[in-house]
C-alpha cells in the first residue's frame, strides 16, 4: 500500500472524525511533514500507526506531533503484527501436533 | 518430663542425627534449642552426634534418661507436644488481642500464625525416584488401561490442555492472563465446571461477583447449550423457564459433590492466609482465585507490583503445600491501549516473578463482542507451547474448541 502526504492527511482527518476527536489543520507545515512521513515509512505500517495513535490518545491532533513520535508508533504496530503472527503460528503447530498424536 | 529432653536423649543415644533432621525436628525445640544447636554444630564439625559426656560438659543441668523406644516414636511425641504448646500460645495471644486491638486484628493474627504453624508441622515428603520407579509404572499402566484416567491431573475439559499439559496436577500454579474484560473469569469458571463434571470438588474464591451472579454464570456453563435456559433467562427471571430450570437443576445437582464458592460479601480481608484457611476448611480438589489484583497481601507490600509478586509466590507455595492446583485470574492493564491479541508475558508488571512461580501461564483474548476466544500458553513448565481457539456462546453456555476460524 502506497501513501502520499495528501492521503496521509486525509487519513488523519477521517480517523479523527470517526473517533469524534479534534484534528487541527496546520498548513503549510503539515503538508511537508506528511510528505516526509509517507516517503520514509511503509504505507501499511504508517496507516496502522496513525489509527493506533488516534485511537489511544485523547487529541487534539497535529500531524507534526505525530511525526515526532512516529518511530515509536510504527515500532508498536510492528510489534503487534509480529505478536499476532506468532499466535497464529503456535495455533498451527498445536493443531498439527494434535492431529499427529 | 519435657518432650524436648526425651527427643534429645533419643538422638544422642541412637546417634541418628540424619533421621532426626529428615523428620523435621528442627522446629520442635524451644526450651532446649541451645542444646539442639550444640548437637547440630557438633555433627557439622565432627560428623557424629556428641556423646553424653560431651553434652554434660557443656550443659551440666541437662538430664539423661533411657529411651527404649525407636527415634521415630520420640519424634512423633515431640511434634505433637510442640504443636499443642504452640497452638495454646497462639490461642492465648489471640484471646488477649481481642481485648487490646479488637477482633479483626486478633483474627488476622490467628490466621497468620496458624498458617505458619501448619507449615512447620507438615513433614517433608522426600522420596527416592530411583527406588520408586515401579509406582510410576503402576500409575502409567492403570491410566493406559482406563480411558477416563488418561489425564494425570484434574481434566480441564479442553482437549489441547489435557493432552499437552496433563490437566491440573497437584501443586500446579496456573495463571490466566488477559486484558480487562476479555472473559478470563468465564474461562476460569469453565475449568471449574468441567472439573466438577469429572467428579472433583472445585473451590472458587470470587472477589468480583456476588453469590447470585456466580450461581447464574455456573448454571449457564453447566447448561452447556442444552437449551434449557439462557443466561438472560436467569438474570431476568423468565417465568417460562422456571419449571424447566427446576427439573434440570435437580437432575444436575442432586446427590453430587459440592462446588465451594467464597465471595467477598462479609469478608474483611482476602489475603493468602484467608486462601489457606479456606483450603483447610473445605479441602477442595482445585482452587480458583478471581482475581489476583483484588487480593490483599498479608506481608505488607509497598506497592501494587510488590503485592502481585508476593501473592504469586504465596499462591504457588500454598498450591505445593496443600497438593492442590490453583488457578489464578490476573488482569493486564496498560497505560495506553493494547493490541487485539493475547498479552505477552513481558507486558505484565510482575512478569519475572510470574515466570518463576507459574507452571502454566495462559494468555486469553477476545475481540470486542466476539464469541471467539484466543488462548495461548506464555509459560509451560512441563510441555511445549500450545495455542487454540474456543468458540463460545456466553448466552447459552455452548462452547467448542476450534481450529478453522477463517
Amino acid at each position: 500500500m502506497k501513501l502520499t502526504g495528501e492521503s496521509l492527511i486525509d487519513l488523519f482527518k477521517s480517523y479523527s472524525e470517526k473517533s469524534s476527536k479534534l484534528f487541527i489543520p496546520d498548513s503549510p507545515r503539515q503538508d511537508q511533514v506528511a510528505d516526509s512521513l509517507a516517503k520514509h515509512y511503509d504505507g501499511e505500517l504508517l496507516q496502522k500507526a496513525v489509527k493506533w495513535y488516534i485511537d489511544n490518545r485523547p487529541g487534539p491532533f497535529l500531524v507534526f506531533e505525530f511525526a515526532v513520535e512516529s518511530r515509536e508508533m510504527v515500532e508498536k504496530v510492528k510489534y503487534e503484527n509480529e505478536a499476532k503472527s506468532r499466535f497464529q503460528d503456535i495455533v498451527a503447530e498445536t493443531r498439527k501436533r494434535m492431529e499427529d498424536s | 518430663m519435657n518432650y524436648e529432653i526425651k527427643l534429645l536423649n533419643s538422638i544422642i543415644e541412637s546417634n541418628d542425627y540424619v533421621d532426626a533432621v529428615n523428620s523435621g525436628v528442627e522446629n520442635v525445640f524451644i526450651e532446649y534449642r541451645d542444646v539442639w544447636n550444640f548437637v547440630v554444630s557438633h555433627y557439622d564439625d565432627h560428623g557424629k552426634v556428641p556423646s553424653k559426656d560431651t553434652v554434660k560438659s557443656h550443659f551440666s543441668d541437662f538430664e539423661f534418661f533411657n529411651t527404649p523406644e525407636p527415634l521415630a516414636y520420640y519424634v512423633d511425641e515431640a511434634k505433637k507436644e510442640s504443636l499443642a504448646f504452640q497452638t495454646r500460645q497462639i490461642v492465648a495471644k489471640a484471646h488477649s488481642l481481642i481485648g487490646d486491638v479488637g477482633p479483626k486484628d486478633a483474627l488476622s493474627y490467628l490466621m497468620e500464625q496458624t498458617s505458619k504453624l501448619y507449615k512447620y508441622s507438615s513433614s517433608l515428603k522426600d522420596t527416592d525416584l530411583v527406588s520408586e520407579w515401579r509406582d510410576r509404572y503402576d500409575d502409567l499402566k492403570e491410566r493406559s488401561e482406563n480411558p477416563d484416567k488418561h489425564t494425570i491431573g484434574i481434566p480441564s475439559g479442553i482437549d489441547v490442555i489435557d493432552k499437552t499439559f496433563g490437566g491440573w496436577q497437584a501443586g500446579d500454579f496456573v495463571v490466566l492472563l488477559g486484558w480487562t474484560g476479555v472473559g478470563k473469569s468465564f474461562i476460569a469458571r469453565l475449568f471449574a465446571a468441567n472439573a466438577w463434571r469429572a467428579g472433583y470438588r472445585p473451590m472458587i474464591i470470587s472477589l468480583e461477583m456476588n453469590k447470585k451472579q456466580e450461581g447464574q454464570r455456573l448454571d449457564t456453563l453447566l447448561n452447556n447449550g442444552e437449551g434449557h435456559f439462557t443466561n438472560t433467562d436467569l438474570i431476568k427471571a423468565n417465568p417460562a423457564i422456571v419449571d424447566g430450570y427446576e427439573s434440570w437443576a435437580e437432575s444436575t445437582f442432586e446427590g453430587k459433590q459440592p462446588i465451594y464458592l467464597i465471595t467477598s460479601e462479609g469478608l474483611e480481608t482476602a489475603d493468602q492466609n484467608m486462601v489457606q484457611a479456606k483450603i483447610d476448611q473445605y479441602q477442595p480438589d482445585m482452587v480458583i482465585l478471581d482475581y489476583h489484583g483484588l487480593f490483599d497481601d498479608a506481608t505488607g507490600a509497598k506497592n501494587e507490583t510488590e503485592k502481585a509478586k508476593n501473592l504469586s509466590k504465596a499462591f504457588k507455595r500454598i498450591a505445593v503445600k496443600n497438593n492442590v492446583p490453583i488457578i489464578d485470574v490476573a488482569a493486564v492493564t496498560m497505560a495506553e491501549g493494547h493490541g487485539d491479541r493475547p498479552p505477552e508475558l513481558e507486558e505484565v508488571a510482575w512478569s519475572k516473578q510470574l515466570a518463576y512461580d507459574a507452571d502454566l501461564v495462559l494468555a486469553i483474548h477476545r475481540e470486542f463482542n466476539s464469541d471467539l476466544f484466543q488462548v495461548v500458553s506464555r509459560k509451560v513448565r512441563r510441555a511445549t507451547h500450545f495455542g487454540f481457539y474456543l468458540r463460545w456462546d456466553l448466552e447459552t453456555g455452548k462452547w467448542a474448541e476450534e481450529w478453522d476460524v477463517g
